[in-house]
């Protein structure tokens, strides 16, 4: 994360350097302005210059310091002032929670403490909110990693428990008694359940990353994806009833629900970067992959097999 | 005595002097001893909390490879090597990852000695598993993977519950409801 970060501000900033340098000056300050009087409200435009002049030697003083430890690519520009105060805010705005130099490393358990930072009942709520076909609010909540791991596991745990209890039952109705339970049912339920919450995630952010939006969460796709997975729960419980019409339904209605909900709070969060072409192949992209998922899970694991002796 | 300062200083004070020229059978004999008095605790799930704060991975060791032996032991012929692949990955993987998740929910916990609880708490599954083994019936197998199971939980939540803070209890001990719920599970497939 952090690597591609530097990269990008040194793009930016031979970019800007390249230019006639007063709009440089120009830019830099307005950005740092930005941030600085964001609460502090600016009252008159003649004022401004000087303000801006005592801001620019404050920076001066609070970033000089931290530049030593950046790369000598930074330092080796001529106009020092201004990278600084264009590379400060892009690093603020990207990580509002915490100062970036303080920013446990990806490896650290500390790093995704932020992702589990949640209580019960908002786990709960979350759950809620992921099946309403049309609401999109769930993507206004705060990211975690705590719903779509346990829930994932849960239903790995579950199909792998009543698929079995299925064959089960559908051997007793067809009058087999040459039934055993099926341990590989588990490894195919880990490979597809977190793949598709976490793997899938992970490409479409690649994607978007290079072609559509820079400022695509990762962990909300996953939320999304991984909490619209939990009324997989009740049904893969109900599917255990011997009954082929009563499994179809249950799975394509819970099935088509969560996807409209996956799509549409995606589209949302994608609209705005205009290009709609590159949008629409990450929604079918998730379409697809959403659809074979519902249908392995049906065939997989509650599907109706004669047993023979 | 010896338990109540080993337990203190974390070491095995009485043996400092002496254990370069004792006999490996009396090393071992005063490990097995070690691991008996843990497994007590678990039993009786009230005891001394400091006895498990002393943590060890030889006990969690023996009774894994014990469950996955027994499991394995009574799967279908070709799936035997997979039982024991998934009932070892379970134990250790597993009850690493309710222990990771335990930290990143805050709770205020060392990863080894919850590894090592979480480890110890198998045994009444343990005890489960070579009852219905020796019983082959669906009743029997129901109701002792159902105790073992009741036991087990509520012998390790008494443990990690109280260094997890209030608000994320729940959160918590639900990872360790699914990781016994998935070892009593198989049990029942015997």
């Amino acid at each position: 994360m952090s690597d591609t970060d530097e990269n990008q501000n040194g793009l930016k900033n031979t970019h800007v350097e390249s230019e006639s340098e007063n709009e440089n000056k120009g830019g830099g300050l307005f950005d740092a302005d930005l941030l600085l009087t964001s609460d502090a409200e600016l009252s008159s435009n003649k004022d401004l210059e000087e303000e801006k002049q005592e801001k620019q030697e404050k920076q001066e003083e609070t970033v000089k310091p931290k530049e030593e430890n950046n790369d000598l690519e930074f330092q080796s520009f001529g106009n020092k002032n201004d990278q600084s105060l264009e590379f400060k805010p892009e690093q603020l705005n990207s990580k509002q929670r915490k100062v970036p130099e303080l920013h446990p490393p990806l490896w650290s358990i500390d790093y995704y403490k932020e992702f589990f930072n949640i209580e019960t009942k908002e786990v709960f709520k979350k759950m809620g909110l992921s099946i309403i076909p049309f609401s999109t609010k769930f993507y206004s909540r705060k990211a975690d990693l705590y719903g779509p791991f346990w829930i994932t596991t849960t239903l790995v745990f579950l199909m792998s428990v009543s698929g079995n209890l299925a064959s089960y039952m559908d051997s007793r109705k067809s009058g087999s008694e040459n039934w055993q339970y099926d341990f590989t049912k588990v490894t195919f339920a880990c490979t597809l359940l977190y793949g598709y919450v976490f793997l899938l995630p992970f490409i479409i952010y690649m994607i978007s990353k290079c072609f559509i939006s820079e400022k695509f969460e990762m962990t909300k796709l996953m939320g999304s994806i991984g909490y619209s997975l939990s009324f997989y729960i009740p049904v893969s419980i109900l599917c255990v009833i011997p009954n082929e019409s009563l499994r179809w339904s249950l799975v394509l209605i819970v099935g088509i629900a969560t996807l409209v909900n996956i799509i549409i709070n995606l589209y949302q969060e994608l609209k705005n970067d205009g290009k709609m072409n590159r949008v629409l192949v990450i929604l079918l992209l998730i379409l697809l992959t959403h659809l074979t998922v519902v249908f392995l899970l049906k065939f997989i694991f509650f599907q109706y097999k004669e047993v023979k002796n | 005595m010896a338990n109540q300062l080993d337990s203190e200083l974390m070491i095995p004070n009485e043996e400092i002097g002496n254990t370069l020229d004792e006999s490996v059978f009396a090393t071992l004999l005063r490990d097995l001893k070690r691991i008996g008095t843990k497994l007590k605790q678990v039993l009786i799930f009230r005891g001394d909390k400091d006895n498990l704060r002393d943590w060890d991975l030889w006990g969690p060791l023996f009774l894994c490879l014990l469950l996955s032996v027994i499991l394995s032991h009574g799967a279908p012929e070709n799936q035997s090597s997979l039982v024991f692949a998934l009932i070892f990955f379970i134990i250790w993987i597993g009850s690493g990852i309710v222990t990771i998740n335990a930290l990143l929910l805050g709770g205020n916990i060392s990863f080894f000695q919850t590894v090592c609880v979480l480890g110890y708490c198998i045994f009444p599954l343990n005890i489960a598993s070579i009852i219905s083994l020796i019983f082959n019936n669906i009743v029997v197998k129901f109701i002792f993977a159902g105790i073992g199971f009741i036991w087990s939980i509520i012998s390790s939540i008494s443990f990690i519950s109280p260094f997890i803070p209030t608000n994320k209890k729940v959160l918590a001990i639900y990872p360790v409801f699914l990781f016994f719920l998935s070892l009593s599970s198989i049990i029942l497939t015997l």
